[in-house]
């Protein structure tokens, strides 16, 4: 008999397809200048991840946002798929900023801007889904009620 | 800024594909109908500024606040996610 941890199976699963290193299309406004990032996995941090900019000082949590809200499902246009290189139906992954400024009790996550990656070449972009009205940029985090048990 | 005066079901252009349509004048309030390309985005502004100020408050988070937030996410997790038994 063994036992499984869905959220370590789903961070292992993402640890392998996501790109190490991430080319922001537009940069993240305000700092649109900051468009080369690198990426970071630490199990010890895990669901979290960071980006951290290559050029000037800047670094952001980002969260698979389907670790907390299963039923996410941000509507993403075809001109964003294209922008960074995918079609419809091809794999993509997307990631959410965090916020810590509120502190970690009042921690939240970006659901109306979430980061579009290719998975393939790292090339991303931060979107705002055609659904966005139905989305939080400051949903909290720890607060999330589960929208699918297993 | 070029600014015109329009009447509730008048339209205007914009280059040769967009189409702007004022369907209703309600006070204050102006309902408007867009006929773009898909390739254009349409974004309400307020909610691209509030985007963007919430990436910029977003930015340097401390190391042992993502460390706290990921321990309470993963007790979180394995409250609301029973593990699995196979």
């Amino acid at each position: 008999m063994t036992m499984t941890d869905p959220a370590q199976s789903d961070f292992t699963k993402l640890s392998a397809v996501l790109p190490r290193k991430l080319h922001v299309i537009g940069g993240l406004p305000p700092y649109a200048e900051a468009v080369e990032f690198d990426l970071f996995l630490d199990e010890q941090y895990r669901p979290l991840l960071s980006i951290e900019s290559t050029s000037i000082d800047l670094a952001y949590v980002v969260v698979d946002p389907t670790f907390v809200f299963r039923n996410y499902a941000p509507v993403v246009a075809a001109a964003d798929l294209q922008e960074v290189g995918l079609q419809p139906g091809d794999e993509r992954l997307l990631l959410t900023i965090v916020n810590l400024s509120r502190g970690v009790e009042n921690a939240t996550t970006n659901l109306a801007g979430p980061l579009l990656v290719n998975p393939k070449t790292g090339n991303a972009k931060q979107i705002v889904p055609s659904n966005a009205q139905t989305f939080s940029c400051r949903q909290p985090l720890l607060s999330a009620v589960p929208q699918e048990t297993h | 800024m070029l600014v015109l005066k329009r009447r509730a079901g008048e339209t205007l252009m914009l280059g040769d594909s967009i189409e702007i349509r004022v369907l209703r004048v309600d006070g204050d309030s102006v309902s408007i109908g867009i006929v773009a390309p898909q390739n254009i985005a349409i974004v309400r502004a307020e909610l691209l500024q509030e985007i963007r100020a919430e990436t910029a408050s977003a930015a340097a988070p401390a190391r042992s606040a993502i460390q706290s937030l990921s321990a309470r996410l993963n007790a979180n997790a394995a409250i609301q996610k029973p593990e699995k038994i196979s």
